[in-house]
């Protein structure tokens, strides 16, 4: 943790609102970015976030000393996210195995995607790939490669073994590299049928 | 089935360590990947590509969207502060049980403080010193290499500093305290113990060479050449005989805060001194258990394997210069094993092979 990070906790935790915002101004939309890969309802996901600011705020001179800033909030909106969709959801929730996210048709947008500028249309691929991906997977690959932690950082936000980390992480990229693949042949395929039907 | 495929690239901590770097290809163990086989270069290059961008991921939330929310949590704070605070500023409740907690907390303290009111920081034990101390302290842009009466050698890094008695010949025992990051060559003197004090840890060695690590939170030592024992300074007052023994390429992390020794292999091993030779020879068909056994002479570290599993396995792969751990990776990948750190070993396992 940074010493600006550190100093701004400890006001924090003195009741310093200055140093509350701005901790928020820091580290809201890396949560935001973060929390979206497995609550994808935007409005949910902001209430999330909202209730738990306001916890923190409530409890924080009863805070356990923080080592990681970036880990310790990345953890709570986890948790937060998670315990809010037990409450609301009275479905079991689907383990890795099962839970498919539907997959997302060809559309026009991704036609789009032939056209628009060469770094946009390899941002817009990995997104449109990550989105074929549980919404577990999507956590750990968001992790490691967007905010670039290490596995023992990301084991404990997860809060699961190091060794486990490092098995999510291999599925997860195994996964992520068919759905590539696939996706490169579809985009070509479409390309072409794009040419075509403008050249006829 | 190419197994240098793109997962097998992003999975890699040294690629993407690599590619986040910036270096060059030349001279790293990518080259040679592509060397061997130049098909595996488009996937390279692809999971290249994948990570650099990646980082460069749109955001999910509009700016106006972002200002909005935060605008919405800081209103709510202020809604509270304002309810409670009209509450418990004026009550008196309130007030007695803030200095019923305070006074609590204050003989809780005390009581617990009582028995131990040694200060084991840096300027705690030199403020305390029994002989007058020379303080040395790096300011300079790089490190700086400071002799020891005794003709030891700290090389201290960037902001550090050290204390020591002018002249060692006056106690039993040479110390030395420190505070950040330093790498030492003690001379060897059997009738002399060498101690460093570090944030609550004492190193204690014969002659040796090691490097302490120091912030405010932990310590490390990791041992180079010789032996290495480390205690906390807390606990020696009621057990004397609390050592932990650290041979080279062992690490001991101290916890300050919770007072907590714990050992484990250095995070980059190195070959230890004299036995360079043990890792050149001719890999072409070297049988796997020779290697793991040469391995283990160079590094000074236990490898644990089914000697009978692995017996008709062989690797063609020259190892040279490689970090300890990319050897094993390349052993374990070429043998479809896997290996695990445990203790201060290492554990293979695996089918073997036919």
């Amino acid at each position: 943790m940074t010493d600006k990070e550190q100093e701004l906790w400890k006001a924090f935790q003195g009741g310093s609102k200055k140093a509350f915002e701005e901790i928020l101004e820091i580290f809201y939309r890396p949560m935001f970015d973060y929390g979206i890969r497995f609550q994808k309802d935007h409005d949910q996901l902001s209430d999330d976030i909202h209730d738990l600011f306001l916890n923190l705020w409530d409890r924080r001179a009863f805070l356990k000393p923080v080592e990681n800033l970036k880990l310790y909030l990345f953890s709570a909106v986890r948790h937060q996210v998670l315990r809010q969709k037990k409450k609301t959801s009275r479905t079991e929730e689907l383990s890795d195995e099962h839970e498919y996210e539907q997959h997302q048709d060809m559309d026009y947008a991704e036609i789009r995607i032939i056209r628009s500028e060469l770094t946009d249309e390899r941002l817009s691929r990995i997104n449109a790939v990550m989105e074929k991906l549980s919404r577990r997977q999507q956590e750990i690959l968001h992790l490691r490669f967007f905010e670039n932690l290490s596995n023992s950082q990301i084991s404990e936000i997860m809060n699961i073994s190091e060794p486990a980390t490092y098995n999510l992480l291999s599925k997860s990229l195994k996964v992520f590299r068919t759905y590539w693949n696939l996706h490169v042949t579809i985009l070509l395929f479409i390309f072409l049928v794009y040419k075509f039907m403008y050249i006829s | 089935m190419n197994k240098y495929d793109l997962d097998y690239f992003l999975k890699s901590d040294e690629f993407v360590e690599w590619v986040r770097s910036g270096e060059s290809l030349e001279g790293t163990i990518w080259e040679n990947l592509i060397r061997s086989d130049p098909n595996i270069k488009p996937e390279l290059e692809q999971a290249r590509m994948l990570i650099l961008d990646w980082n460069q991921l749109p955001s999910a939330l509009s700016e106006n969207r972002r200002t909005d929310n935060i605008n919405r949590i800081m209103t709510s704070v202020n809604e509270r502060e304002e309810t409670t605070g009209a509450r418990s500023v004026f009550g008196l409740d309130f007030w007695i049980k803030i200095a019923a907690v305070f006074l609590f907390t204050i003989g809780l303290s005390w009581y617990l403080m009582k028995p131990d009111k040694a200060d084991y920081t840096y300027d705690g034990l030199t403020a305390n010193a029994e002989f007058p101390l020379t303080e040395v302290k790096n300011e300079q842009a790089g490190e700086r290499e400071i002799t020891l009466p005794d003709g030891s050698l700290v090389t201290l890094s960037k902001g550090s500093r050290i204390s020591y008695a002018s002249q060692f010949t006056k106690d039993s025992t040479r110390n030395v305290y420190l505070e950040g990051n330093g790498f030492f060559n003690v001379v060897k003197d059997k009738s002399k113990p060498f101690l460093v004090y570090t944030n609550g840890l004492v190193t204690r060695v014969v002659g040796t060479s090691f490097q302490i690590s120091s912030d405010r939170g932990k310590v490390s030592v990791v041992v180079k050449t010789g032996k290495v024992a480390v205690y906390r300074m807390r606990a020696f007052r009621a057990a004397p005989h609390d050592d932990l023994l650290l041979t080279p390429n062992q690490e001991a992390v101290y916890q300050t805060e919770q007072n907590q020794i714990s050992k484990k292999l250095a995070e980059n091993p190195v070959v230890l001194q004299g036995k360079e030779e043990i890792l050149k020879f001719n890999y072409v068909d070297s049988p796997v258990p020779k290697i793991f056994e040469s391995l283990e002479n160079a590094y000074g570290i236990k490898i644990d394997y089914d000697a009978e599993t692995f017996q008709n396995c062989s690797i063609t792969t020259p190892l040279s210069e490689e970090p300890f751990f990319t050897k094993l990776d390349i052993i374990c990948k070429t043998i479809q094993a896997k290996y695990e750190v445990a203790d201060n070993k290492i554990i293979i396992s695996g089918k073997g092979c036919d």
